[in-house]
């Protein structure tokens, strides 16, 4: 019987083992909703479910104190007091709009964080989204100007120079919550990872095999996680502003989130979406918004900055991509094609 | 041979069998399941099983802002009434493929489309 047990006991040890060994590969993941959207981290390394925590907690952090909804965040305060004195604020909060200013430069005013004022009139994505009337955006206009804005690195003040102007920082606050959950990520020892705020995707590492991470684009207009091409990247910020993203209909015509500071009106340019490839998510994020620019002018300032790669894709499902792209990127809907100029 | 070694062999032999047929049904249940994840703010409000296309099933989803109803049919889902303000959640139609997903922003419902997951991505940018 001796024998018996031993042989037994041998067995039962293969058959733990080989039951350990399959999920070797598995990713742990969660989702919340941060920042007025859907957020998931995905780890690949083996770390206590607490890192994911972490990382959400710093998007929090970013939301408590960059949100225009939340009544006592920086950026309200910073609203509150537009035209009246500076307001203290904290490094992230300073590091991110200064950044908005650098940005909105690169993009000649098309990228403009002070276009709160516009956004208030249209409420896209809320229920009380509505088409303004024009006199109420032209009456808004003049306060839309991001050189409005008066930073004090010294005392870590803004201050915005005219009464009414307010600041948004949907169109950058996302991507730069990306990178510091990033930070968070890497500091407790994650190696592969994708971070994704809302479609905004960052990746860590490569993937745990050391391939490159396949990063797919979403079709415009289909269901989410559907995609017409396929960019393969390392550790990159992936970054899409998208019509379709959030929008609503009025009288038979689409009116989308996108606006044009310069209009007041959602950018009319023929495009659908903009993905940009950086080294970090806020760039990413801030740079999406050459989308306002237009296909050949946004294509230009792409092409030009270095580090920057994008893809272009207008109403009539043609894809435009930079010059570092190729070999990199793919279709894979046949309803679009890439286009060479 | 001992009455005792053809025992063991006999154990062994029944017991691989028995292991070999457990493991394949788990594989092919993990595999070959697809399934739809209902999520309210993070959290899963409901799994259903996607894998019998003659299945129909109207899932009303109530959230504290109001309700919205998710139809199973097809071996997929779709939204077919929303009360939220923007209703891009029905404009996003019908959806049937593991890696797809309807998101309501304003109520903060996610449905997902879960199982044989495609090889090709890792992720998806919008």
């Amino acid at each position: 019987m001796k024998k018996f047990t031993a042989f037994f006991g041998i067995f039962l040890l293969i058959f733990i083992f080989s039951g350990c060994s399959n999920k070797n590969s598995q990713p742990i993941s969660d989702t919340k909703f941060a920042l007025d959207t859907y957020c998931t981290l995905t780890v690949y390394d083996k770390v206590p479910k607490k890192v994911l925590d972490d990382g959400f907690k710093a998007i929090e952090d970013i939301e408590k104190k960059m949100s225009v909804t939340i009544e006592d965040s920086e950026v309200s305060e910073i609203n509150k007091n537009a035209g009246i004195r500076p307001v203290k604020v904290s490094p992230d909060t300073f590091y991110v709009i200064k950044k908005a200013i650098h940005f909105s430069e690169i993009e000649k005013g098309y990228f403009d964080i002070t276009v709160g004022p516009i956004v208030n009139l249209w409420n896209i994505g809320t229920d009380k989204a509505r088409v303004p009337s024009a006199e109420e955006i032209k009456a808004k206009l003049p306060l839309v100007n991001y050189k409005n804005i008066v930073l004090d690195e010294k005392n870590m003040t803004v201050m915005l120079k005219d009464k009414g102007m307010s600041i948004d920082l949907g169109g950058i606050a996302k991507g730069y919550a990306a990178d510091k959950v990033a930070e968070v990520l890497k500091k407790e020892g994650v190696k592969h990872a994708i971070i994704n705020l809302g479609g905004d995707v960052l990746t860590i590492g490569t993937k745990p095999d050391g391939t490159n991470w396949r990063v797919g684009i979403q079709t415009p207009f289909k269901p989410r996680g559907e995609y017409f091409g396929i960019v393969e990247v390392g550790e990159k910020a992936v970054v899409t502003s998208g019509v379709y993203e959030r929008y609503f209909e009025k009288d038979g015509k689409l009116y989308h989130h996108i606006l044009n500071p310069f209009t007041g009106y959602p950018a009319d340019n023929h495009l659908y979406s903009v993905t940009i490839i950086t080294d970090t998510s806020i760039d990413g994020d801030a740079l999406a918004k050459v989308f306002v620019m237009g296909l050949d002018e946004g294509m230009r300032v792409a092409e030009n900055l270095p580090g920057v790669e994008a893809i272009f894709v207008t109403d009539d499902k043609k894809v435009y991509i930079t010059s570092g792209l190729k070999g990199n990127f793919r279709i894979t809907d046949p309803e679009y094609t890439l286009m060479t100029k | 041979m001992k009455k005792g070694d053809i025992f063991i062999i006999l154990f062994v032999a029944v017991l691989s069998v028995g292991l070999l047929v457990f493991y394949r049904i788990s594989a092919t249940q993990q595999y070959h399941h697809k399934y739809a994840v209902i999520m309210i703010d993070g959290k899963v409000y409901k799994k259903v099983s996607l894998d019998d296309v003659n299945h129909k099933e109207e899932i009303p989803i109530v959230t504290k802002q109001g309700k919205n109803i998710l139809l199973v049919k097809n071996g997929g889902v779709q939204v077919i009434h929303a009360e939220c303000p923007d209703k891009i959640c029905m404009k996003e139609g019908f959806i049937d493929k593991p890696g797809q997903s309807i998101v309501c922003l304003p109520f903060r419902i996610v449905v997902e489309i879960r199982g044989d997951k495609s090889v090709e991505i890792d992720e998806v940018t919008y």
